[in-house]
C-alpha cells in the first residue's frame, strides 16, 4: 500500500495536468477580451424627400449655454461634461477619468452653428470606459445635450466612421459647416502596445434635430 | 492567424470609410433680399419633379433663413407672390446644383437695370488658417452706390467693397480676428455694426434699406473651431484591447508534461500492480 500510492497519485496528477493544459488551450484560443465591434463604415443619413413646409426659421444669433450632460440612451451613455482645453503641443486634451466624456472649449457650444466637439475614453488600463460602445452607433441614432441653461438639443448621427491617427481628417472634423452639429470622438481600430496607445480614433458625426 | 484576420478585415473597413468620406449632402439657405413690400413663397423643386421638397411660405424683405440639409442633386427653385396658389406660374426661377459638401445662398436680388433676378450664391465652407472670411451683399436698392468698411488690423483690407451698385455680390475677404466695426456708407444713408469674428469662421454681411436708412445684416455662413486641435485624440488605454491569441506551445507543453507523468506513473502501476494488488486485497472469506 505504501508502494502503491504515489504512482496512483502521480498518475492522476499527471491527467489532471493535462487536462489542465487542455483547457488551457481551448480557453485561450480566442482573443480576449472580445474584440469591439467595427465602426459601420459609412453612413449618411438620407435626406427626407417628402415636402418640407416650415416656416421661415432665422438663422440664430444668441449663442448656446454651455453643455452638462451627454445622453446616448442607445448605448447606455449618461455623462456629466468636463471642460477641454488644448495641451502644449496642441493637441485636444482628454478627461482625466476614463469614465466622463468632456467638451472642447475652443469650438462651437452644443446647439450653435459649427461642430462642437465631445471625446471620451473607450476604455481604461482594466475595462470599458465612458465611449465603449460609440461604434455601436448608427446614422439615425438620436444623442442629446443638457446645457447650463436646462434647455435640451438634440442630434440625430450622420454617420460613423474611423480613421488612422496618423490621417486625421482635422477639416471634417473640425472645420467650418453652415449648420449645428456635433462630433463625439473616442479610440478604435488596433492598440500598439509598445506605445500604449490605440492607433485609431472613432468619430461619430451628427447634426442639430431641426 | 485570427488576429492577421481581424486586422485585415478592420483596414478594409477603414479604407471602404475612407473611400467615400465625402457625404451625398450639402446645404442650402432661402431668402429674400429683392425690395418689395410683399412677401415671397419659395420652394425648392427636385429636377424634372413637380412636387417641391421644400416649401417657405412668407419670406419678407431682409429675411435669410438657416441653411437645411439637402441631398446633392440638381434643383429648380421658384417664388411666388406670397398667398399665391403652388400651381401658379413662378414670378422667378433658378437652376442649382448642389454639390456634396457645398452650401448654397438662393435669394431674389435687384439690380438697377432688373426689377428682380434669383441668385444662386456659392458659400464657402473653408477658410485660410486663422482668419475669418467675410463677404457683403448690396441689398438696398436705394442706395445706388455703396461702400463697405471693415476696422480691421493692418494689412486687411480696410474696404471689403468700394462703390457697389444694388444686387453685387462681392468675393470673400480674409479678415483676421477679432472685434471690428463694419460701417456700410451708402450715397443717402449710412450705417454701423459691431461685429466679433473669431478664426475659422464665415459670414455675409447684407446692406438693406431700412425703415431709416440702411440696416446691416450679420449673416453666419459657416463656423469651425477657432483653434483646430491637431492630430487625433488619446482615449484608450487598452484595457478592452483585443489581445493577439496566445501561442499554443505551453499549454502544449503542459499537456505533454502531463502525459509524461501519467504514463509513467501508469507504467509503474501496471508493472507493480499484480504483486501488490495480491497484497492489497485481503481475502475474503465468508461465513455463513
Amino acid at each position: 500500500m505504501p508502494i502503491r500510492r504515489p504512482a496512483a497519485i502521480a498518475f492522476a496528477a499527471g491527467l489532471m495536468v493535462m487536462a489542465l493544459g487542455t483547457a488551457g488551450l481551448l480557453l485561450t484560443r480566442h482573443p480576449a477580451p472580445v474584440r469591439r465591434p467595427p465602426p459601420a463604415g459609412v453612413a449618411t443619413l438620407p435626406v427626407p424627400t417628402a415636402t418640407i413646409v416650415a416656416p421661415p426659421r432665422l438663422a440664430r444669433q444668441a449663442p448656446a449655454a454651455k453643455p452638462v450632460l451627454l445622453t446616448i440612451p442607445l448605448i447606455g451613455v449618461k455623462t456629466q461634461l468636463i471642460r477641454l482645453g488644448l495641451t502644449s503641443d496642441g493637441a485636444l486634451e482628454v478627461p482625466s477619468s476614463t469614465t466622463v466624456a468632456g467638451w472642447y472649449t475652443g469650438g462651437p457650444r452644443p446647439g450653435d452653428i459649427g461642430s462642437a466637439v465631445i471625446v471620451g475614453h473607450v476604455d481604461s488600463l482594466t475595462g470599458p470606459g465612458v465611449f465603449y460602445r460609440l461604434s455601436e452607433l448608427h446614422p439615425g441614432n438620436r444623442v442629446f445635450v443638457l446645457r447650463a441653461d436646462k434647455t435640451t438639443v438634440a442630434f440625430r448621427v450622420t454617420a460613423v466612421r474611423a480613421y488612422l491617427k496618423d490621417h486625421f481628417p482635422t477639416r471634417d472634423v473640425y472645420g467650418p459647416t453652415p449648420d449645428a452639429e456635433l462630433r463625439l470622438i473616442t479610440c478604435g481600430g488596433d492598440f500598439d502596445a509598445a506605445s500604449g496607445h490605440y492607433l485609431s480614433n472613432v468619430v461619430v458625426y451628427a447634426a442639430e434635430v431641426a | 492567424m485570427v488576429l492577421a484576420l481581424l486586422t485585415v478585415l478592420f483596414g478594409i473597413v477603414g479604407a471602404a470609410s475612407k473611400a467615400s468620406a465625402a457625404t451625398s449632402t450639402g446645404w442650402l439657405r432661402l431668402g429674400n433680399l429683392s425690395q418689395n413690400p410683399t412677401p415671397v413663397d419659395m420652394y425648392v423643386y427636385p429636377a424634372g419633379n413637380s412636387s417641391p421638397q421644400i416649401v417657405q411660405h412668407g419670406v419678407a424683405y431682409g429675411t435669410v433663413l438657416s441653411y437645411a440639409p439637402i441631398s446633392a442633386g440638381a434643383y429648380s427653385v421658384a417664388i411666388r407672390t406670397a398667398g399665391t396658389a403652388a400651381t401658379s406660374k413662378p414670378a422667378m426661377t433658378v437652376d442649382v446644383t448642389v454639390q456634396s459638401g457645398r452650401s448654397y445662398t438662393v435669394v431674389p436680388l435687384r439690380t438697377n437695370s432688373q426689377s428682380g433676378q434669383l441668385k444662386v450664391l456659392d458659400d464657402s465652407l473653408t477658410t485660410p488658417a486663422g482668419k475669418s472670411l467675410v463677404r457683403v451683399i448690396q441689398a438696398a436698392f436705394d442706395q445706388k452706390s455703396m461702400t463697405f468698411h471693415c476696422s480691421c488690423a493692418p494689412g486687411a483690407p480696410g474696404n471689403i467693397v468700394t462703390n457697389a451698385a444694388p444686387g453685387s455680390v462681392s468675393s470673400y475677404a480674409p479678415i483676421p480676428p477679432g472685434d471690428w466695426t463694419m460701417t456700410a456708407a451708402g450715397s443717402s444713408a449710412k450705417a454701423s455694426l459691431p461685429v466679433t469674428l473669431t478664426a475659422n469662421t464665415v459670414r455675409t454681411e447684407v446692406v438693406v434699406d431700412g425703415p431709416s436708412g440702411v440696416e446691416i445684416v450679420n449673416l453666419t455662413d459657416a463656423v469651425g473651431a477657432g483653434q483646430p486641435p491637431v492630430g487625433g485624440v488619446t482615449t484608450g488605454l487598452g484595457g478592452t484591447a483585443p489581445r493577439g491569441v496566445p501561442a499554443p506551445l505551453p499549454w502544449l507543453a503542459v499537456i505533454g508534461a502531463g502525459a509524461l507523468l501519467s504514463l509513467g506513473a501508469g507504467v509503474r502501476l501496471r508493472r507493480n500492480g499484480p504483486r501488490r494488488g495480491r497484497g492489497a486485497l485481503p481475502r475474503m472469506t465468508t461465513k455463513v
